[in-house]
């Protein structure tokens, strides 16, 4: 039987934090909480809940967040790894679908999105595996630019297409390594699947938008600048 | 001396004499305290003779020496700006990674 870790990054949810667990513990008994640096009770209540929860002692945001919870269930010597929103938005029930495709060897890493283009959206999942081999340069930088321009005008969509959920095998949790703390991590996600050519496959998802997760999503203009920031930065550091 | 050049030179004195403070906390070493006197002491002497850019100015193709001195200002501000955020970058990474190495360990 494999083992699957569920990572949930948590960052003052005290509100909805016990619920999320109580959920998720239907479908996954694995579960790591990275309390990221919150102020409230979030850390407790998590922790009276029985799951294993880590703790950063300064906010250090939900990449960092992320990083520090894979590296966890890899310690512990997770199989499969899924990443899950603390705010309440995603649907516990998706998670089989997210590792089915891992648990079948079909992919190494399952995105989960809300916006599947419905061209491509066969019964449950579509495979677009290989950014690199299969969409040419010219597209692959037009794509980039979308991705660019919907962070700007609508960064809540998009980062709830990319930073929601996600599942990894154990080969490909291995090789992705979060470097961008921030919210801007989920395109890195990407960049990381393309550069070290993984298989992956994009699952339609359902999420259910509460005024409270919409509260603490990507919402503000100065928060999309910010990730277009960090993208930026993280180029010219790493480059 | 017109007003505007006391303002600044009385500015720069306590400049140098803050610099000289914090080098005497031990707060800066001896390399940035010298670096930095220098510094001002140039800015200095560019305000009490603003003719002496001129020639540099005229040598460049700018017409005054201030905007020579503006440019140059400029371009070394911003490409400061640049180092400076690159290096708080690294330092945010490696406050990552010690907190991250911490809450593992914990």
């Amino acid at each position: 039987m494999p083992k699957v870790f569920t990572i949930i990054p948590a960052y003052n949810e005290e509100h909805t934090i016990a619920q999320v667990i109580t959920d998720v513990q239907k479908f996954c008994s694995d579960i790591i909480i990275v309390d990221d640096g919150s102020s409230d009770d979030t850390y407790n209540i998590a922790q009276a809940l029985g799951v294993k929860v880590l703790r950063h002692i300064v906010n250090r945001g939900q990449g960092a967040a992320l990083q520090t919870g894979m590296e966890c269930a890899l310690q512990e010597g997770a199989d499969v790894i899924v990443h899950f929103d603390a705010d309440g938005q995603h649907d516990p029930s998706n998670i089989a679908y997210l590792i089915e495709p891992i648990l079948r060897n079909q992919a190494e890493v399952v995105l989960g999105s809300r916006f599947l283009n419905s061209k491509f959206q066969i019964p449950n999942s579509k495979q677009i595996s290989n950014l690199k081999s299969q969409i040419p340069i010219k597209k692959q930088i037009i794509l980039k630019l979308a991705v660019l321009h919907q962070w700007f005008f609508s960064g809540l969509k998009v980062t709830d297409n990319h930073c929601g959920l996600r599942a990894f095998s154990r080969a490909a949790a291995e090789r992705v390594k979060i470097t961008q703390d921030r919210m801007s991590h989920a395109s890195e996600i990407l960049d990381q699947i393309a550069r070290h050519k993984l298989k992956f496959i994009e699952v339609p998802v359902s999420v259910k938008y509460t005024d409270y997760s919409l509260q603490k999503g990507q919402k503000s203009f100065f928060g999309s600048l910010r990730i277009i920031y960090d993208f930026f930065m993280n180029r010219v550091i790493s480059n | 001396m017109s007003p505007i050049q006391i303002i600044i030179l009385v500015t720069i004195a306590l400049i140098i004499i803050k610099t000289l403070q914090k080098y005497r906390q031990q707060a800066i070493t001896v390399r940035e305290f010298f670096l930095w006197t220098v510094f001002w002491l140039i800015v200095a002497v560019l305000f009490i003779f603003p003719d002496a850019t001129q020639t540099a100015a005229n040598w460049a193709g700018i017409g005054r020496g201030v905007d020579l001195i503006i440019y140059l200002a400029l371009i070394f501000l911003f490409s400061a700006l640049f180092f400076i955020l690159v290096r708080l970058e690294r330092l945010e990474k490696d406050v990552t990674k010690i907190v991250r190495k911490r809450a593992l360990e914990e």
